[in-house]
């Protein structure tokens, strides 16, 4: 039986919360280490620097000073590196006590493992037509959508990152975040023999689009596919309205592609499944409440389609 | 200078008409396109009228009437392949579907079961079929009734197309429960 948010978020306030606490407690220790740490070296540091500063001449001065600045940064940066088990614990903790629960509440046989992902080539099978040099992904889902078909999801980053060279020589770096969110596969024993694809129109004018008999729909996304009857029949006035009221609701771009029997989703949320802040701890409520709106629409997009899927003679 | 901004105003004039012209052949010819989508796989499903027919009048011998009937509107839509024709074929051969429920002995036969299973894939794709002539004639009877390219449709004679209604007494037949 699944939960609604409310009921899920009390079971996660009544949680015993030993490991929290002592998470908590480690962050308190790890922030007195911190800044004894750091005010130690920097005191030593800067005592160096200073000698060094009245030693010399007075056009080294803003050089000496602009040193003792960085060196004092980077030890203080360098002391959060290492002192911070407490707020690694406290992501640990989210993970395992709030996101798994609500990967749980939707999906059945699941295995969540937080430092692993799903492999580009994977991602690469759900033909998106753009091109990355860089892929980076975490938070794998292995589980079963009504205890029948075998899902896939994870974050995924994709970048392209290209390098360029000027008139002078100079070599420039520029970055371009390509896609970053929730993707996933799902795996159905029936085929549509068919590929479909519906995504949010980029181009003003695509030729290949299939037309719609929803004006709402057409105003949002595009629809390319092999079949025209196939993709007719599993657009179904339902499935087109769940996704327009869903994009709606979130003006979160996402993408579905159906391709004989497996479905590809990806949902541009971001950065998905962290904890936002560790000031606020594991129980924000609102970003919690936040994935668990993304996984309640991801399961009933995808139950939509596979009924409608399993429903159709195709 | 005249004649100049004369023979601009008449080339822009043409180039209008002919890109509008064109615009609606073709959506004209994507909306005869789609109506013979539905004949298609109106003709497919008729295809099995034959067989059907046999195979219930083997179990169900008080229905001879019905099965007679269906095999006359077939006919008639050999002669009239008109979208209504068509629907008043396709209605009656769900009618003859529905009434396996009364037949129990119809309803188990193997051979009854797999024509339902192709009748009732060809049902999906019929519906699929309909939408899709409905949506290119909205887009194109839209195009004719708006301006400016509702003149040009004056002009050459385009005449709005008739969109698929389904009737209420038919939609309660549509629906066909395996």
């Amino acid at each position: 039986m699944k939960k609604n948010f409310e009921e899920l978020y009390n079971d996660f306030m009544s949680d015993n919360n030993d490991e929290l606490i002592e998470a908590m407690n480690q962050i308190k220790k790890d922030k007195r280490k911190r800044l004894v740490l750091s005010l130690s070296i920097c005191s030593i540091v800067d005592v160096f620097m200073l000698l060094s500063i009245f030693t010399s001449s007075a056009t080294a001065m803003p050089v000496y000073v602009l040193e003792m600045i960085m060196l004092n940064v980077g030890i203080i940066i360098i002391s959060f590196i290492f002192f911070n088990k407490g707020a690694r614990k406290l992501r640990s903790i989210f993970k395992e006590k709030v996101i798994g629960k609500l990967l749980h509440n939707f999906y059945d046989d699941i295995t969540y493992t937080p430092n692993k992902g799903i492999s580009s080539d994977i991602y690469d099978d759900g033909r998106y037509k753009e091109s990355y040099n860089k892929y980076y992904s975490d938070d794998l889902m292995v589980a079963k959508v009504d205890k029948k078909y075998p899902i896939k999801m994870a974050e995924v980053e994709t970048i392209k990152e290209e390098t360029s060279k000027d008139s002078d020589g100079n070599i420039s770096t520029s970055t371009y975040n390509i896609f970053h969110g929730l993707f996933g596969v799902i795996e159905m024993d029936k085929s549509i023999n068919n590929d479909m694809y519906i995504f949010q129109g980029k181009t003003f004018f695509n030729k290949k689009r299939l037309e719609m008999d929803s004006e709402d729909f057409e105003k949002i996304f595009d629809v390319t596919s092999k079949n025209d009857i196939i993709t007719t029949q599993l657009l179904t006035h339902d499935v087109m309205a769940m996704l327009v009221d869903f994009y709606n609701k979130t003006k979160m771009n996402f993408d579905i592609g159906i391709y004989n029997n497996k479905i590809y989703f990806r949902f541009e949320t971001g950065n998905v499944f962290e904890m936002r802040s560790i000031k606020k701890g594991i129980y924000d409520k609102k970003p919690i409440e936040r994935y668990f709106n993304i996984l309640k629409f991801v399961e009933g997009v995808t139950n939509l389609i596979i009924k409608t899927i399993e429903d159709t003679e195709v | 200078m005249g004649s100049i901004f004369i023979t601009s105003i008449v080339i822009i004039v043409l180039v209008f008409i002919a890109g509008t012209y064109n615009k609606l052949i073709k959506l004209l010819n994507k909306a005869k396109q789609s109506k013979q989508g539905i004949d298609i796989y109106l003709k497919q499903r008729f295809d099995l009228i034959p067989n059907l027919v046999e195979c219930v009048k083997a179990y169900a011998k008080h229905e001879k009437e019905t099965l007679e009937k269906v095999t006359e509107l077939r006919k008639d839509y050999d002669k009239d392949q008109s979208l209504k024709q068509g629907e008043i074929v396709n209605n009656e051969l769900n009618k003859i579907i529905a009434l396996a429920e009364s037949y129990p002995e119809l309803k188990a036969s193997e051979n009854y079961l797999n024509l339902q299973k192709n009748l009732t894939k060809m049902e999906s794709q019929l519906q699929a079929a309909r939408r899709i002539y409905n949506s290119d004639v909205t887009r194109y009877n839209t195009a004719i009734q708006t301006i400016p390219s509702n003149i040009i449709a004056g002009l050459f004679g385009f005449k709005e197309k008739e969109l698929f209604e389904i009737e209420d007494s038919q939609k309660n037949n549509i629906d066909i429960n395996i």
